[in-house]
């Protein structure tokens, strides 16, 4: 709290770190978190560059949506250290977590414009009120998500896709450099996968770094740069024909992966049986 | 008829007290939309309650006189706010059963105080459930002026609070000061129960905070509409409350409380009557109750609003 009120001048003067023009945005160093002893995650070290979208995957409880927290610095970790261009991630506003849509009171009385604004007021400061300048801002978000003609909707009448394509259009209005999804895909259908790939592609050419937590393999391995298969530890980092091996996937998921060899003897299909929070079916 | 409703307010003191009872209602159903939303009913009846002992002190000291009464009730708000959050944040105790300590513990002391005067159950029932006959010139001044600052502060604050409210990781991510607009809100919290002592009472403010801004929730789905919205059924309230307790002679807080409630019931079965209607009326496939949808690939469309049915619900 002390520490609050310390930085609380800093939401005056609207000062936030430098991003120099290097190329590792997100620094994991030996990181460590345990819940009443129990380890979350063990020794996590890995560098996401600039402009790379990374899908992490692993079984339930493998620690993907507490990875997650402490990169938002919303949990501090037991030990090691998260660097968001090179400093602490708790001095940034670059960084957009966009939650799971199971989370969100859907009944909470605004409208998709006002949510997506909600992405300006860090930028904004105290007792500033937004102007023309970050209405246009969240114009063309709700443009680029094409959620423009239900701007005025409340957000419990979107649909599951509509609804997650606001929160991209509130990082988008956030400036974010560095996009955290959690469970994105969860209860969706094909054409909304479309639509959210459509604005990752986006976001690639605007080089900004993106973090997606998965439950299906065979999309983490069609769509992504990198996969960072997690079960407590980093068990793999990598292009996915590297981590996606027999040996990798089995220490990953154990008993509750099935390999079934493939038919052509190319190798095998692997079916992971986990299932995200949201407790809808898996597509593989 | 225009008699009836001039005749109270020939009186000075009912003229303040009328005022009071508006004031009042404005400051807390603005902030009850907070109070609503972010589940914090329990809260809000906890803190009036504890704010008890602060008013005995006053009284004690004043001997019967109520000049220095707000400022004891005051600092005991603010000190129970203060505990509660310090006690949920550092032990393991989660923050309902804080509150419920630090409520009964400082309700019990109240009582306690209070007991020590022999004829105590007359004052502690205008304690209790408010008497607005009460309201002197300079208690009129101090619900003003603390009735402003609270609107005020709200204002000043209103993005960062609806921030924190809808979505609390993007508040920490957004590095507001998301602890320092906890306690903010919660000694907004304590201050309005103070200003609400002497219209509504302890025992029955929990249900300024609520009745009104859960009535409006369930009539418009935009956040300064409610607020609106809100203010104007409190203030209803608050008027033909005031009159009922004139004419009937029963407590002027229940007189408020139960025609806030009545307002949240009407509300609620009407609401209920026009979706049977809607329903009954019209086919089922029609889905009379949601707005057009624009017309772009209605086949995946529906699909999406069944699948949200499903899950959301």
């Amino acid at each position: 709290m002390l520490k609050e009120l310390r930085n609380t001048g800093k939401l005056f003067r609207r000062h936030h770190p430098s991003h120099h023009t290097e190329d590792t945005v997100l620094q994991l160093v030996g990181l460590t978190v345990r819940y009443e002893r129990v380890p979350a995650l063990e020794d996590i070290s890995a560098e996401l560059r600039r402009g790379e979208r990374v899908a992490v995957v692993g079984p339930n409880g493998a620690g993907k949506s507490t990875l997650f927290k402490v990169i938002v610095g919303t949990l501090k970790p037991t030990k090691g250290q998260v660097h968001v261009y090179g400093t602490a991630p708790d001095s940034h506003i670059c960084i957009a977590y966009i939650p799971q849509r199971s989370q969100v009171d859907w009944n909470f009385p605004v409208s998709v414009f006002d949510v997506v604004m909600m992405g300006r007021v860090g930028k904004l400061g105290l007792f500033r009120r937004p102007g023309h300048h970050d209405r246009q801002i969240v114009r063309e978000a709700l443009d680029l998500v094409n959620l423009t003609p239900l701007a005025n909707r409340q957000i419990g009448e979107l649909s599951g896709g509509q609804q997650q394509r606001m929160f991209m259009a509130r990082a988008l209005a956030q400036e974010s450099e560095l996009m955290l999804l959690d469970e994105p895909f969860a209860g969706l259908d094909i054409k909304s996968h479309e639509d959210i790939f459509r604005i990752l592609e986006v976001l690639r050419q605007r080089n900004v770094t993106v973090l997606v937590a998965l439950h299906d393999l065979q999309m983490a391995a069609e769509r992504f740069n990198r996969v960072m298969l997690l079960n407590s530890r980093l068990v793999g980092f990598g292009p996915p024909a590297e981590v996606f091996t027999r040996q990798c996937l089995v220490e990953a998921y154990g008993g509750h992966l099935q390999l079934i060899a493939d038919g052509n003897g190319n190798g095998w299909i692997a079916r992971a049986d986990t299932c995200c929070d949201g407790g809808t079916a898996h597509h593989d | 008829m225009i008699d009836l409703i001039r005749e109270p307010l020939q009186y000075e003191f009912m003229v303040r007290g009328f005022l009071a009872a508006i004031i009042v209602g404005v400051v807390s159903a603005t902030l009850g939309t907070y109070v609503v939303l972010r589940g914090m009913a329990f809260l809000g009846n906890a803190l009036s309650h504890a704010i008890l002992p602060g008013v005995a002190v006053g009284y004690l000291i004043e001997g019967g006189s109520r000049g220095l009464l707000f400022w004891w009730a005051l600092l005991a708000a603010i000190i129970s706010s203060i505990g509660i959050g310090t006690i949920s944040r550092n032990t393991r105790v989660k923050e309902d059963s804080a509150i419920g300590i630090v409520f009964a513990g400082m309700f019990a002391l109240g009582i306690a105080l209070i007991s020590t005067v022999r004829s105590y159950s007359v004052d502690l029932t205008h304690f209790l459930f408010g008497n607005v006959l009460s309201v002197g010139s300079s208690d009129l001044w101090l619900i003003s002026i603390f009735g402003g600052l609270i609107l005020l502060t709200i204002l000043a604050f209103y993005k960062e609070l609806l921030v924190l409210s809808f979505d609390r990781v993007l508040a920490i991510t957004l590095r507001l000061p998301v602890t320092l607009l906890d306690y903010l809100l919660m000694v907004l919290i304590a201050v309005a129960i103070v200003v609400s002592l002497q219209t509504v009472g302890i025992a029955l403010m929990a249900a300024m905070l609520v009745t009104p801004a859960a009535t409006a929730y369930l009539l418009t789905r935009r956040l300064p509409v409610m607020m609106a919205i809100g203010s104007g059924i409190a203030v209803l309230s608050s008027i033909v409350g005031f009159y009922l307790s004139y004419y009937l002679g029963i407590a002027s807080g229940a007189a408020i409380v139960l025609t806030s409630t009545l307002c949240f019931m009407l509300t609620w079965v009407l609401q209920a009557a026009r979706r049977y209607l809607a329903i009954h009326r019209e086919p089922v496939a029609e889905r009379p109750v949601t707005p057009t949808r624009p017309a772009t690939s209605t086949r995946t469309e529906q699909s999406e609003v069944e699948e949200r049915t499903g899950v959301g619900s």
